[in-house]
């Protein structure tokens, strides 16, 4: 029964783009985003630690994938390289975070966050500053096959297979014994370390896997624009848009913490808000973020 | 001759450290006693300042300038109690729920100043006249001699703080809280009335911050709060929650390594800097430079 919903889902999810056209670009902003918000779940939901930099992965994925793609590299390279990039940022920020605990943590993927936004805004002859750079993307090649991802049926299913693989690697992880290991330390700490667990090298794995994942999503995102900016880097920048995109901690509030799908839902659900609000009132959006931040806070009080 | 304006710049970079370090003082000190009261982290801090600037802003045509700079934080101090008593109340919040509270607010807080300035004015960034014209002469440039009343201002609050703080029974009833908030109440101390408070008088620091501000930085817009807010939860953490002495310290620390920096390399790189500092702090230290040992 189970496998045939997720079946039937996939189904839909690949066929969407035949049966409406405007499916596609909505359904690309939902898988990306949403794999972001997955990547925030793996750290907040299932390892209990609440980063609010998780944008800098994000921006680090994309800067990786536009350098690479800005010298002619191809696109599993330019990939590659967006990857690469978030897991060292992943692992020199982690080493220092998980140390801390409680707001300790909270504040220091906060200022992370800034400093490299001030960093990338002081390197604007590298990174474009806030006008940002643009950059031709390279054809996505599978042997056999010439994609140009400036086709938006491409750029949808880029976004449904790197989401896709997102969700295998988290569905994986939390079932595995280290997912277990992952939930001993959110629920208590001190228990898990007096059972055994180094506490510090499961944070840190999961810090770096999720930074991973939100690296994929940044990198994704900016191949299919071809486009970075440094305010990519910038805490709370989602906010300073006129048209923000989904946040992924919101997403993931809404749709469900420590859920498998939470974050997917979550991210629909805003996105769907977002369309709500766009043609009637864009400035309801944000209240209406804030409101339900506030309301689902006062639930779990 | 080169030498002399070199010595004029180290003066005007430490009479900025010394008004920065005073400003920040005023919103690491809100903070510090937020969390120390309601337990919470609070991320509307940048939003009270915002909308400190913002009202003064706005009341400065019919109050004057000073007037309005009284009145602005008085009616946000309002608001945070109101908030206070509505959200918190009697509930009880873990830390990470309590911050996405305090996020909510801001969110709040910020569109609402977004859509009102967007109705009234049409335009979200404002440029602020400096209310007082006293240049006062360094070697051969002049330094804004406002900045200096501001300095003298917050200095004086603080102060004033300070001696309540640590003097009065009202400061008493909060640092009972802070310690123990179930023995508080059982001697007598009234909780409800002590975390609106404290909550108020936060904002209300807060938003003076802003309100003395907005001449300084020549602009009020209502983002400016939001990596003012990040600049100040890190000096509040890294200072020690809950600790006066210690987030003081912190801000003064930060103030005088940013303005230092700033003389020598570019404002954004020595605001990084400066940031990475504090941080190290919280390296060192993660309870903070005046928190309890653990």
């Amino acid at each position: 029964m189970k496998r045939w919903a997720v079946l039937g889902a996939l189904g839909g999810a690949v066929l969407l783009p035949w049966l409406w056209d405007r499916a596609m670009l909505w359904g690309s902003e939902l898988f990306i985003w949403g794999l972001m918000a997955l990547s925030l779940n793996l750290l907040y939901g299932y390892t209990g630690l609440l980063s609010l930099g998780q944008g800098v992965y994000f921006a680090l994925g994309a800067y990786g994938a536009a350098w690479a793609a800005f010298y002619n590299i191809n696109f599993w390279g330019a990939l590659g390289a967006g990857l690469l990039c978030a897991c060292v940022g992943a692992l020199l920020v982690g080493w220092v975070s998980v140390r801390a605990s409680g707001y300790g943590f909270v504040v220091v993927t906060l200022v992370t966050a800034l400093v490299c936004y001030l960093l990338a805004l002081s390197a604007d002859s590298i990174t474009g500053g806030e006008d940002g750079m643009s950059f031709r993307s390279p054809a996505l090649t599978v042997p056999g096959l010439v994609l140009s991802v400036q086709d938006l049926s491409v750029r949808y299913y880029l976004a449904l297979g790197a989401f896709l693989v997102g969700l295998g690697v988290v569905s994986r992880v939390i079932k595995s014994p280290l997912g277990l290991a992952f939930r001993a330390v959110r629920d208590d700490e001190i228990a898990a370390a007096f059972v055994g667990y180094n506490v510090f090298a499961i944070k840190l794995f999961s810090f770096v896997v999720a930074g991973v994942l939100a690296g994929l999503a940044g990198a994704v995102w900016a191949i299919s624009k071809e486009f970075v900016r440094a305010g990519l880097f910038q805490p709370f920048g989602a906010f300073l848009s006129a048209q923000p995109d989904p946040d992924p901690l919101i997403a993931v509030l809404v749709g469900g913490v420590g859920r498998l799908l939470g974050p997917l839902v979550g991210t629909g659900i805003l996105l769907g808000l977002r369309e709500l609000f766009v043609g009637v009132w864009p400035q309801g959006y944000a209240l209406a973020m804030g409101g339900a931040l506030i309301f689902l806070a006062l639930k779990r009080s | 001759m080169g030498v002399r304006v070199n010595m004029d710049l180290w003066l005007v970079t430490l009479l900025n450290a010394l008004v920065w370090g005073l400003l920040w003082a005023l919103l690491a000190l809100g903070l510090s006693v937020i969390y120390g009261t309601l337990r919470a982290l609070n991320l509307a801090h940048g939003a009270f300042y915002m909308l400190g600037a913002l009202l003064s802003w706005a009341l400065t045509p019919t109050l004057s300038f000073w007037g309005a700079a009284l009145v602005a934080p008085a009616i946000v101090g309002l608001v945070g109690v109101g908030l206070a008593w509505l959200l918190w109340g009697k509930r009880e919040y873990d830390p990470l729920t309590a911050l996405l509270l305090t996020f909510g607010i801001m969110l709040i807080l910020q569109q609402l100043a977004t859509i009102f300035l967007q109705a009234t004015t049409g335009s979200l960034r404002h440029s602020v006249m400096s209310p007082l014209r006293w240049p006062i002469p360094v070697g051969d440039r002049f330094y804004e001699g406002y900045r200096l009343v501001v300095a003298a201002i917050a200095g004086v609050v603080l102060a004033g703080f300070w001696g309540i703080w640590s003097r009065t029974r009202w400061g008493c009833a909060l640092r009972a809280v802070r310690d123990n908030r179930e023995l508080a109440r059982v001697v007598g101390v009234p909780v409800l009335w002590a975390q609106a408070g404290a909550f108020g008088v936060g904002a209300a620091l807060a938003a003076l911050a802003g309100a003395l501000v907005g001449p300084i930085t020549r602009e009020v817009s209502p983002t400016m709060g939001v990596e003012v807010v990040l600049v100040s939860v890190l000096l509040a953490v890294a200072g020690g929650l809950g600790s006066l002495g210690g987030a003081l310290a912190v801000a003064f620390f930060y103030s005088f390594a940013e303005n230092l920096l700033t003389a020598l390399a570019d404002p954004m790189l020595a605001r990084a800097g400066a940031l990475l500092l504090i941080g190290l702090i919280l390296l060192v230290r993660p309870q903070g430079l005046g928190g309890e040992d653990r």
